[in-house]
């Protein structure tokens, strides 16, 4: 192996767990830890030697479902300033008076429309005033808007309006996003081109980018203080392959994970053909289509966007699906997740009861070394008590249990495939609970917790 | 209690099979709804009436697929179809179905002004297209080939009845995970205690009696008495007459109903027949709530529907002040463009919703629609004769006060070529209500500019023929806002 290989660390950082894989000993080693409660600079330790960081992250994701990017301006044909938030679809799948839709990621102060008009033909019809760009150049400045997004009508027919604009701004300075450049219009058999899947790209890059800017200028200065040296960081992108963190479009990142995973399961496996692959992660229960060719587009929560995203399914049951009061006075898994921050109820700290303190009052969670080391033992009378408020006829955790394992079960039974090979940390402990539930599928198991960083390992080698 | 645990059950194997579903049902085999996911509010109570009528004239078995899309078999409009299904749980070799699937296949709608049903497209009674494996190629055919059967008829069928026969499939997998067995006493128990848990949902209301009118823009009354108890609701619209130009089914007005009082819950409540059991809707054949063929139902069943469930909204918060809440936008301002080379383009606007106690109402949002994705606007240029000049929140629009109202939106197209415009707009007389010091929003409108000319308002609902680079504008309604900024409201 390359000398240069073996100075390489591996990390898969999502929300909050962190897997990190490194060379020692000549061997790969992994470890892996939330990230919550222990930083990351605490577990490289100082006499690790390695220059060139390979990431793959979430961090994209969680800034747009966290809200935690910075709205940029987003310049739109004159007419159409309001397209996109009328079409950001609404949150319930019920009627309710108390509707709600998620927030557009655009400050309505800074949408700015511009007389420009191309038709379907890709003829012009009206050409862009470069002196109102010169005015709307001096009020983003005025306003500290550094990322610019454009969005044209029928800009992929032709581009020249959103070029002219967009080479305007870039030469004083601004961060530009245009439709045609960063939306991805090769999906699916079925994909029209349409403006709103093309500038919620824009939209979305401009938005994450300053923040993910900012968080990986820390990630790579920690990683430089630890190695003494300048590293190298790259990240993984939806195709796999690695990028600049400091140039890649920030949504081209978001599914690099699954991407990896997809390809474990083609590559790690046999026949390809006739399975199915479930990841079971601390974080995520995810099912792959591994023998579908092809991508499909992104289904955000504010609509689709023009992003590849390899075939795959989050399920309905995630670890940590919140147990709610149903409408018989019972216990029922909800949609909703509550994730890591503050985390379920076997942590410590929250208060509503999930997916995964039903595993643990059953006993199965202490057997996952990853999650070992959080459990709070007072935490089980706690979560038995609210189970036993929701309903007073003692409607258990194992019940809860046996509905969650029914739900992964069920929607893995719709594909007709047979073979199910199961990976992740939590797939030794929910294997033998899928064996208890009537089904015709083989649940067997990869044994690996860290199938994205073995993969990650390959292609870097690549 | 195990019972509820299966209840739970359920609601997950239903929740995961329809998942990419947007209008389904699962029913006994005659007609009782289990389970339900609706789009619209007609659909809440015309669905399990699309099981009802086809028990009624055809013997499904495991398997069979029937078709329908009259209003008056359970239908809502014409280009809705309902496909439904047979299915035997057990799978008993008999083939006898104890329950089955019904699925929605949505083609483009048309507005047709008229009074007669059958000129607003082709009407199907319920009718088996597959029978014991095999399907009727005949009577697709002939459906196909009917000269109202809208573009993409067959093929859109043919889809539905492999996605439905799937659906089946999939239950049958599902439910081999779930060990659910469907037996008649089981769904009777579970519809027992959805009705007493729904009579505690009901017992949250105050009890009492309340009366309400509204005029619609054609003249017509509507009336309803509202009556709550401990057990139940009655909407009696005795008193009502028929209307010029809005019709709806008795199922639509049952769904209105529903929908409006199962809206008042923070949480989603399962529609199933228990939930049905606490209430009760008194339709006077004839009246505009419960139309009789050959009455068009076309603007009854979208438009119609959506005002009858803010008039309900109205009448029950004028029982239980605690249930106020200001009036959202109810029209979905249809329009048509046919141009001669039999191209059709059909559209809708969204009003506003309305404002609340706590928060500002949404632009451009149908609280009664659960389908609000907008088509491109590059698409339709590319496909249509016809420029979009802009399209945007309306501005003014929603009413004014501590919270405001939704905007509502307002599109302006320019045609290319000749064509015939037809659009309706039925909403009440009464602009959408504001409440607590709150303003009213504005009433839809629809305005026409011709080449050349000046900007003329337009008659609520019409059609006229265009020419080249005339514009339309079609404006929705605002909703209507909450609390006014003086010192005693704050």
């Amino acid at each position: 192996m390359q000398e240069e290989m073996k100075k390489a660390l591996l990390l898969k950082m999502n929300e909050s767990f962190v897997e990190m894989g490194s060379f020692q000993q000549e061997k790969l080693k992994y470890e892996s830890w939330f990230s919550t409660s222990t930083p990351l600079k605490n577990k490289i330790e100082k006499s690790d030697s390695f220059q060139n960081v390979f990431l793959v992250t979430k961090l994209a994701q969680t800034i747009m479902q966290k809200s935690l990017g910075v709205s940029p301006a987003f310049l739109v044909t004159n007419g159409f300033e309001n397209w996109l938030d009328m079409n950001i679809p609404v949150s319930e799948d019920f009627f309710t008076v108390h509707v709600s839709k998620p927030k557009s990621p655009i400050s309505k102060d800074y949408i700015f429309a511009i007389n420009e008009r191309t038709q379907a033909d890709g003829q012009i019809l009206k050409q862009v005033d470069l002196d109102e760009l010169d005015f709307l150049a001096s009020k983003l400045m005025l306003n500290n808007i550094q990322n610019v997004a454009i969005g044209f009508l029928h800009s992929k027919t032709n581009p020249e309006n959103e070029k002219i604009v967009g080479n305007f701004l870039k030469e004083r300075g601004f961060h530009v996003y245009c439709s045609h450049e960063c939306a991805h219009t090769d999906l699916d058999k079925n994909f029209v081109d349409s403006e709103k899947q093309r500038w919620w790209v824009a939209v979305l890059n401009a938005y994450i980018q300053p923040t993910w800017s900012e968080e990986m200028t820390l990630l790579e200065n920690t990683l430089s203080e630890v190695a003494n040296d300048k590293v190298n960081l790259k990240v993984a992108n939806n195709n796999g392959l690695f990028d600049s963190w400091s140039t890649v479009f920030p949504l081209e990142t978001i599914f690099a994970q699954e991407y990896l995973t997809l390809n474990y399961f083609k590559n790690q496996l046999p026949s390809k053909s006739k399975i199915l692959g479930l990841y079971l992660g601390i974080e995520k229960f995810q099912l792959f289509e591994v023998f579908q060719e092809g991508h499909q587009m992104w289904r955000s929560e504010l609509g689709p966007v023009a992003i590849r995203q390899p075939y795959f399914l989050d399920l309905f049951i995630q670890p940590t699906s919140i147990v709610e009061e149903g409408f018989w006075n019972n216990p029922y898994l909800s949609q909703k997740t509550s994730g890591y921050e503050p985390g379920p109820m076997c942590f410590g700290k929250s208060v509503k009861p999930t997916f995964l303190d039903s595993l643990y009052l059953e006993g199965h969670l202490q057997k996952v070394p990853e999650i070992n080391a959080q459990l709070v033992e007072k935490s089980m009378k706690r979560i038995s008590d609210t189970f036993f408020t929701y309903s007073k006829n003692s409607f258990s955790a194992e019940l809860i249990l046996k509905l969650g394992i029914q739900g992964i079960v069920s929607e893995v039974n719709k594909y007709p495939n047979n073979i199910v090979y199961c990976v992740g940390p939590l797939a030794p402990v929910l294997l033998p609970l899928f064996k208890n539930v009537a089904s015709q599928k083989q649940f067997r198991i990869k044994d690996t917790d860290n199938c994205v960083l073995e993969e990650l390992w390959l292609e870097v080698q690549r | 209690m195990i019972s509820t645990y299966k209840y739970e059950q359920i609601q997950l194997l239903n929740h995961l099979l329809f998942k990419n579903e947007k209008v389904t049902t699962l029913t006994t085999y005659d007609g009782m709804p289990i389970y339900l996911k609706y789009q619209n509010l007609a659909e809440i109570g015309s669905l399990p009436m699309v099981v009802q009528t086809t028990h009624q004239y055809l013997q499904l078995m495991d398997g069979d697929v029937a078709i329908t899309n009259d209003p008056y078999s359970g239908g809502t409009i014409l280009s809705n179809l309902y496909l439904s299904i047979g299915i035997s749980s057990e799978q008993k070799k008999n083939r006898q179905v104890d329950l089955l699937i019904v699925k929605k296949v949505s083609l483009k709608p048309r507005i047709v002004l008229g009074d007669n049903i059958d000129n607003e497209g082709i009407r199907i009674p319920p009718t088996p297209l597959v029978v014991n494996g095999k399907l009727n190629t005949d009577i697709l055919s002939a459906m196909a080939q009917h000269p109202l059967a809208p573009a993409g008829f067959e093929q859109a069928l043919r889809a539905g009845i492999d996605d439905i026969k799937k659906l089946r499939e999939d239950f049958l997998k599902m439910n081999e995970v779930f060990e659910i067995e469907w037996s008649r006493s089981f769904i009777k128990e579970y519809f027992k205690d959805s009705q007493e848990a729904m009579k505690k949902f009901i017992g949250q209301f105050r009890s009492g009696e309340q009366l309400a009118e509204l005029e619609l823009n054609d003249g017509s009354q509507l009336k309803l008495s509202i009556e709550v108890s401990d057990e139940n609701i009655i909407f009696d619209f005795s008193g009502c007459e028929n209307s010029r130009s809005v019709h709806l089914t008795h199922a639509a007005a049952l769904g209105g109903c529903t929908g409006a009082l199962i809206s008042l819950s923070e949480k989603k409540l399962p529609i199933n027949q228990g939930i049905f059991q606490c209430i009760q809707v008194i339709a006077p054949e004839g009246s505009l709530v419960h139309a009789k063929y050959p009455n068009p139902v076309y603007f009854g069943m979208t438009d119609g529907v959506t005002l009858l469930a803010n008039f309900v909204l109205k009448a029950i918060g004028n029982l239980d002040k605690s249930k106020r809440f200001p009036l959202s936008g109810s029209s979905s301002c249809s329009f048509n463009l046919d141009f001669q080379n039999g191209v059709h383009f059909f559209e809708t606007l969204e009003p506003g919703s309305a404002a609340s106690r706590f928060k500002n109402g949404y632009d451009g949002l149908n609280i009664w629609q659960r389908s609000h994705l907008e088509p491109s606007i590059e698409e339709i240029e590319r496909r249509f004769p016809i420029s979009i000049d802009s399209c945007s929140y309306r501005p003014h629009s929603g009413g004014d006060g501590r919270y405001i109202g939704g905007r509502g939106v307002v599109k302006s197209i320019t045609v290319k070529e000749k064509c015939k415009f037809t659009w309706s707009i039925n909403e009440p007389n009464e602009k959408p209500l504001g409440m607590m010091g709150g303003k009213d929003a504005q009433n839809a409108d629809v305005l026409i500019i011709r080449k050349g000319k000046e900007k003329e308002a337009l008659a609520k609902i019409g059609s006229l023929e265009l020419n080249a680079e005339d514009r339309v504008i079609i404006q929705s309604a605002g909703g209507g806002g909450f609390g006014d900024n003086s010192e005693d409201f704050l």
